[in-house]
């Protein structure tokens, strides 16, 4: 049984309507991020789910039963806010032990779990201290701890480590992950940022404009994006624009506005004639190569150092940027400036046709 | 730095000025207490606690110390009541109106208190539409009389305090973010268990200023014991002016007025000091 099922779920301000008819099903234990762009409707979403928006149209249900009626306290769900939310009036222990102590369990049971709690997030010699006196981290780890302490059965988190900063919020990444596998409690997580979405998820819901635009595991919305949207959200893509020359099945001869002909997958259908943008990955890239069967030709215009990897900057005589992205060791240091071949293989090139429509914000 | 400073210098200018006049008076007012009334407004020559044992030994006056601070009291406690959802509700009205709300809150508290007081006498006056509407609801059997006593002193104070009081608490709840409130919800809090444990706590100290100052304002009120009150509601500061006006008794008057700024500091002082000894069992965090 699904933990939580949204059918056809839709909110309208006034004649706006920000989240349009959003279905899905949410398994036990699993963790779900919402991943889409600024203003596509995640947190109003998640907020339908915990109870403070009133659907327009559509259900909610948790464990089954639909919940429109049902008020957020009586709807078994624990929920971590972006700013914490923790009661500065209170201490750890008593902020932690909150939802058992509203829930009317006995003192000294809501004290033993509270405890538990606190060894969860490693933070048991913190119960008496307040939580101004607690850095980001700790505080957001306790709003986790109170989010759970009463096992309910969802927990919703609406951006929660937005206001980290990128060392400790992959470091609370980590630990959230592991705290949410150890106590399989099924989460929905929203954020806009989609390296985040792609560390933590079971599976991806990529929103756009109040719709579902894809949903997937992490690695399928990376390798086979069903739209442009998604290949541009998800990762780093090149685009390169061009028109179907030829096409059996999926497989195209597409001609670039750059002029070469390259073999790319057509995701959808495309006529032959027809205006494509294909994408390829960075990393998919290579310069010397001789095996691969697509090449296009770029000027280097930057090299980035990025530790681990190095990030080449090409510019095409048409404009079009392409990004090259490769291990450390596997490129010359210096490669000169002139205009280079690069190549990549058909397999890694997805065209999809249309305009190009990009991800906007 | 040098802004702050010169702001701190000009803070502390204000504040000796204040202090100063606030002073001054209550410096000649204790040494004219000392002295024993002449009558015809002479006083004598040499200290004397005379009158204060007069007024202390006096169950005349006593009684009327306990009518001030009971109605006073009252009064910041029914100000406090009714401004207190007002405010909050204005804090978590999403609509622009809420400024504008708020201005007419100030512009109301400019109004003069001789007019704001006439207008409520109407009102409560025998033949005042609230006395109609009562005694059309009790089917004739009940004409009550809410002019000239105590009830209708409270009235004036409460009208007399509360713009203030919702603006002093309006800013203090305006603090608390929605977000807390959601979390209290949401972690399984009804609403009379979200006041009690989240808003009532984080708004506790706005609370008990906005009261204090509520009573402070009450305890000094004039217009409305006398005018509310029509004679029959006698207060520290009726009785002031009538030990001046009537009686032309100084010392006697002075007496009072330092009884009466006394009384009104103890009780501020031993509120504060009651809770700063319960924020230092229960630390309160926060700006
Ligand atoms: N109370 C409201 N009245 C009118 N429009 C609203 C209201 N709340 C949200 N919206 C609009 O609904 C859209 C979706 O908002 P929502 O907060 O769900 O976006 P989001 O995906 O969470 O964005 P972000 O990543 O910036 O938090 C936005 O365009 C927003 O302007
Ligand atoms: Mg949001």
């Amino acid at each position: 049984m699904s933990s939580v099922t949204l059918e056809r779920l839709a909110k309208k301000y006034g004649q706006v309507e920000v989240v349009k008819g959003v279905s899905t099903e949410i398994g036990e234990g699993e963790l779900i991020v919402l991943l889409g762009p600024s203003g596509c409707g995640k947190t109003t979403i998640l907020r339908m789910i915990a109870g403070f928006i009133e659907p327009s149209s559509g259900t909610v249900l948790i464990g089954g039963k639909a919940v429109n009626k049902v008020p957020p306290r009586a709807r078994d769900i624990g929920m971590v806010f972006q700013d914490y939310a923790l009661f500065p009036n209170m201490s750890v222990q008593d902020n932690v032990a909150f939802g058992l102590v509203e829930r009317g369990v006995p003192r000294n049971v809501a004290l033993g779990r509270t405890q538990e709690m606190l060894k969860l997030i490693q933070m048991e010699q913190f119960g008496e201290r307040y939580p101004t006196a607690l850095s980001g981290g700790q505080q957001q780890r306790v709003a986790l701890a109170r989010a759970l302490a009463y096992e309910p059965r969802v927990l919703l988190m609406d951006e929660p480590l937005g206001a980290l900063d990128q060392k400790l919020r992959e470091d609370m990444q980590r630990d959230f992950s592991l705290i949410q596998r150890k106590v399989a409690i099924t989460t929905v997580f929203v954020t806009h940022d989609q390296q985040e979405a792609m560390a933590l998820a079971d599976r991806i819901i990529v929103m756009n404009a109040g719709r579902i635009e894809q949903i997937g595991r992490p690695q399928e919305l990376y390798d086979s994006p069903s739209t442009l949207f998604i290949a541009d959200f998800i990762g780093r893509s090149n685009k390169l624009k061009g028109h179907v020359e030829h096409i059996t099945g999926e497989a195209a001869q597409i001609r670039l506005e750059g002029g070469e002909t390259i073999g790319a997958k057509v995701v959808g259908t495309a006529r032959e004639g027809q205006n494509v943008v294909c994408v390829v990955r960075p990393e998919r890239l290579s310069i010397g190569g001789v095996l691969e069967a697509n090449k296009i030709s770029a000027r280097l215009a930057k090299r980035s150092f990025l530790g681990d990897a190095v990030d080449y900057i090409f510019e095409r005589q048409s404009g079009e940027q392409i990004i090259l992205r490769s291990s450390r060791s596997a490129m010359p240091e210096s490669i000169g400036q002139d205009t280079l071949e690069i190549g990549f293989e058909p397999r890694d090139t997805l065209c999809f046709p249309g305009s190009a429509s990009t991800v906007q914000g | 730095m040098s802004v702050k400073r010169n702001y701190d210098i000009a803070l502390a200018i204000a504040l000796a000025i204040s202090v100063l006049l606030f002073l001054v008076p209550q410096f000649f007012f204790l040494r004219e207490s000392l002295f024993e009334s002449l009558g015809m407004g002479m006083s004598g020559d040499t200290l004397t606690l005379v009158n204060y044992r007069m007024i202390l030994t006096d169950t005349y006056y006593l009684e009327v110390f306990w009518r001030t601070f009971v109605i006073s009291a009252a009064g910041a406690g029914a100000a406090l009541l009714l401004g207190y959802p007002t405010a909050y509700w204005l804090t978590r009205m999403r609509s622009r109106f809420v400024s504008m709300l708020i201005i007419l809150l100030l512009v109301s508290s400019f109004v003069s208190i001789v007019v704001k007081v006439l207008g409520l006498s109407m009102l409560l006056s025998s033949q005042g539409p609230l006395s109609a509407i009562i005694n059309v609801l009790s089917l004739g059997q009940w004409q009550p009389q809410m002019l000239h006593n105590d009830f209708a002193v409270g009235v004036g104070l409460v009208q007399y305090t509360l713009p203030l009081v919702v603006m002093l608490l309006f800013g203090v709840i305006q603090t608390i973010p929605e977000s807390f409130e959601e979390a209290a919800i949401v972690h399984g809090a009804t609403d009379w268990r979200l006041f009690r444990r989240v808003i009532l706590p984080l708004s506790l100290n706005g609370v008990l200023t906005a009261g204090l100052i509520a009573f402070n304002m009450n305890m000094g009120a004039f217009t409305s014991a006398v005018l509310l009150g029509g004679g029959n509601v006698l207060t520290v500061p009726v009785l002031i002016q009538q030990t001046i006006i009537l009686d032309v008794d100084y010392p006697l008057a002075a007496t009072l007025a330092v009884l009466l700024t006394s009384v009104v500091l103890l009780i501020n002082l031993a509120l504060v000091f009651l809770h700063r000894f319960s924020a230092i069992r229960q630390p309160r965090s926060g700006s």
